[in-house]
This record gives structure tokens, C-alpha cells and sequence, in this order.
């Protein structure tokens, strides 16, 4: 009975990854055998089977994806929706900067001295920001967890006058996976967290600018009709997969590997973007194309930042 | 700082302990409101470790069992006190604001 029992933790414990197992598992599984040796069991719980398997998965994701990895994968997305918020808050939905009218079919009411209740979604974000910038994590992933329900809101609040010019949803969609990939950095503690993060929303800025007048020479400010045509532009998702991709091959031909996975990572909203717009059109040759060349440059990046760690894991045994 | 870290934390405060031992006093610490489940535990210390609050004192095997002993670091000391004293801060708020409120209320026959 007594091998029985040790046969089923050690099974449950097989959950955990194999470099984890290696350094715990006997004094985890001692743990275990003392309990029930206490408690006069002769099988293991539910409740403990349960909790180690929500622990040991736990472990499986955070193993591969570093912390290294999350925290700049995290940095980019705060640099990236940031640089949204900022540009589209003060480009979009400051009204008394936005010239013209509202096209004249449509009866729009302003949200106060925004265009929409995005204000607050975007708001939310440049506040998250600056509290995570103060190195107050928890409050920071708060503000920006709350722009989750806020989106949904928004757009659940298609028709009603504050939602009437609001961004598209695949817009909204967008900053919350970059919200939710930001979410997952560890607390900003240093001075160099704080220099990477501000170094990631000027490089993130200058892009999201570029793209905009890129794309919207004639105006960035003003013109409430371009309002959407706007928020459609600066969220098309191929400049910013190729942008990102390529500096995801740079950082690989220079060995920052730890840069290389978390590039992939913060660029996966414009990737999962180019899948939704996939299977929306039915997959024109381009997208198929661009789809294919960046999911298995993404896939080449990782299978090789994962090899490298796992040859430097064994080299220092 | 969650519960349980503050549990193993005051657990480890008295001298080194294994696994089953920590969550034997951790239990005891709650009065009986909390009882640790090992994965719980072994992710704190992990967690614990990795942020230099407590590291590792010894091992040794007794009846075919791997017994990993922990001690508590002088930063894990540092911050257990700072945690302990500003929840005897707002415990002690909230009795005054209780005393408060029993003081103000008429006394009844």
C-alpha cells in the first residue's frame, strides 16, 4: 500500500517539468509521504492531486518562458500599447483637437471632452504606465486588467452614444492582448527596468507615428470622419509583424536570444490578427504567405532560443 | 506579501524546517485556518528562494525519505517584521474603529 501510494504522487509529480523534478521532487514527495503517513492515508487526495497539478502546469509555462523572456516580452507590449494609448488619445479622442464634424447622417453625442469612452480604456493604459514606470506592479496590472472589462463594455455598447465612434473592435482586441502579455512581467524594481520600458515606448512610439503618417498622409489630428479609418490604420497588423519579426531575426544573429523569443512574443497580437483576418477573407495568397513566413520564423526563433537553453541548463550541470 | 509566504515565513522565523514540519506550524500559526497543500508550499519556497527571503539548510534521509531543511535569510527576516508590523498596524486600526463604533452605540438592558 505504502509503494502504491508513493507509485501515484510520484506519477502526479511527473506533471512538474523534468529540471524542476530533478531539484525538489524527492523533498516534495517526502512532503507528501509524511503527510499521509499523519493524516493515515493510504492513496493521495483529490484536493492534493488537484493542487499539484495546477502548480506543476504552472511551473510548465513559466519554464518555457523564462522570466527573462516575460519580462521583456512584457516591456515591449507596455512600450507598444502605450504608444498607442498616448498617440490615439491626444490624435483621436481629445475632441477640442479634432476639426470637422461628425459625418452628418450620424446624431453623435461626445463622451464629455473625448470622442468615446475609449478615452478611458487609453487613459487607463498611459496611468498603468506611469504607476508601473514608479515600480508599483500590482496597481499597474489592476489598471490595465480593468481594461479588459472596459473593452468589453465598449464594445457591448455598440449604438449608445458614448460608444458611437469608438475604435473598431479588432482594435480594442489588440490592446488587450498586448494588455494581457504586459500583465505578465515580474514588478519593475530597477533603474534598468525602467530604462527598457521607456527605451521600448520610444522605439514602439516612433513606429506607431511612422505608420500613421505613413499610411494617413493627408492628416493625423482632426477630422472626426477619419476617426475609425485612423484606428483601423495604426492596428493593420503587417507592419508591425514585419517590424517586429525583423528585429527578432537581428537579436537572433546577434545571440540576444532572451530579446529574440520575447520580440515573438509581444508581436503574437499582430500575428493572431493576420490569422483573424485569415479565416475572415478566406485567406488571400499575401496573408497565407506572410502568415507562413512569420509563424515559422516565430517557431525557427523559439525552437533555437529553447535549444540554447537547454545546451547552456546541461552545460552548467 | 500573500498568506501562505507570511505563514512559511513566521514558521521559518524560530529556526530551520523541513517540508511537512512547515506546514504542520504554518497551520498552527493560522489557528488551525490554514493548511498548506504541498504544491502550494513547495511554489512559495521556490518563489522564496529565488527572491533571497530563505535558502536552503541542510538535507538528510530518514526512513528512505528525502528531508530538505529551510532557513529563513536576514533580508526574509527583515521583510517578515515589516509584514508582521503593518498587520499589527491595521489590526489595531480596526479595533480602535470597532471601539469606536461600540462606544457611540446606547447600552442596552
Amino acid at each position: 500500500m505504502k509503494a502504491s501510494i508513493e507509485r501515484r504522487y510520484r506519477a502526479a509529480l511527473d506533471l512538474y517539468p523534468r529540471s524542476w523534478r530533478d531539484a525538489n521532487g524527492n523533498a516534495m514527495l517526502a512532503t507528501l509521504l509524511d503527510e499521509a503517513e499523519v493524516e493515515g492515508r493510504n492513496r493521495p487526495g483529490l484536493a492534493q492531486l488537484l493542487n499539484i497539478s495546477v502548480f506543476a502546469l504552472l511551473e510548465r509555462a513559466r519554464s518555457a518562458v523564462p522570466a527573462s523572456v516575460r519580462d521583456r516580452a512584457a516591456a515591449l507590449a507596455w512600450g507598444m500599447g502605450t504608444a498607442l494609448a498616448i498617440v490615439m488619445f491626444v490624435g483621436t479622442e481629445w475632441a477640442p483637437w479634432s476639426t470637422g464634424r461628425p459625418s452628418p447622417e450620424a446624431e453623435v453625442t461626445a463622451f464629455g471632452p473625448f470622442v468615446s469612452a475609449a478615452a478611458v480604456i487609453l487613459g487607463l493604459w498611459i496611468l498603468a504606465f506611469v504607476v508601473a514606470l514608479a515600480g508599483r506592479a500590482r496597481p499597474a496590472r489592476w489598471l490595465l486588467a480593468a481594461t479588459l472589462p472596459a473593452s468589453v463594455v465598449l464594445v457591448a455598447g455598440e449604438g449608445a452614444w458614448w460608444a458611437a465612434l469608438r475604435p473598431p473592435s479588432s482594435a480594442l482586441f489588440f490592446l488587450a492582448l498586448l494588455a494581457l502579455i504586459a500583465m505578465q512581467g515580474s514588478a519593475v524594481t530597477s533603474r534598468r527596468d525602467r530604462l527598457r520600458m521607456l527605451i521600448c515606448l520610444f522605439v514602439a512610439g516612433c513606429l506607431v507615428v511612422a505608420i500613421v503618417y505613413g499610411q494617413l498622409s493627408q492628416s493625423l489630428l482632426g477630422d472626426w470622419s477619419r476617426y475609425r479609418i485612423v484606428w483601423i490604420e495604426i492596428t493593420r497588423p503587417l507592419p508591425y509583424a514585419i517590424a517586429l519579426l525583423t528585429a527578432a531575426l537581428v537579436a537572433l544573429l546577434l545571440g540576444r536570444f532572451a530579446w529574440a523569443v520575447a520580440v515573438v512574443i509581444a508581436c503574437s497580437p499582430a500575428l493572431i490578427h493576420v490569422l483573424a483576418l485569415v479565416v475572415v477573407s478566406g485567406g488571400g495568397p499575401l496573408l497565407v504567405g506572410v502568415l507562413a513566413v512569420a509563424g515559422s520564423s516565430a517557431l525557427l526563433i523559439w525552437g533555437l532560443a529553447i535549444g540554447r537553453n537547454s545546451r547552456a541548463a546541461a552545460s552548467q550541470r | 506579501m500573500r498568506q501562505p509566504t507570511f505563514l512559511v515565513l513566521a514558521a521559518l522565523a524560530d529556526g530551520r524546517k523541513h517540508g511537512y514540519a512547515l506546514i504542520a506550524e504554518a497551520s498552527e500559526l493560522s489557528g488551525g485556518r490554514v493548511r498548506l497543500k504541498v504544491g502550494t508550499l513547495y511554489a512559495v519556497l521556490d518563489r522564496s528562494r529565488k527572491q533571497g527571503l530563505l535558502e536552503d539548510a541542510g538535507e538528510e534521509t530518514v526512513g528512505g525519505r528525502l528531508r530538505r531543511y529551510y532557513r529563513l535569510t536576514d533580508e526574509g527576516a527583515d521583510r517578515l517584521a515589516v509584514e508582521a508590523a503593518r498587520l499589527a498596524s491595521d489590526a489595531a486600526n480596526a479595533q480602535a474603529r470597532l471601539r469606536a463604533r461600540n462606544a457611540g452605540k446606547p447600552a442596552t438592558a
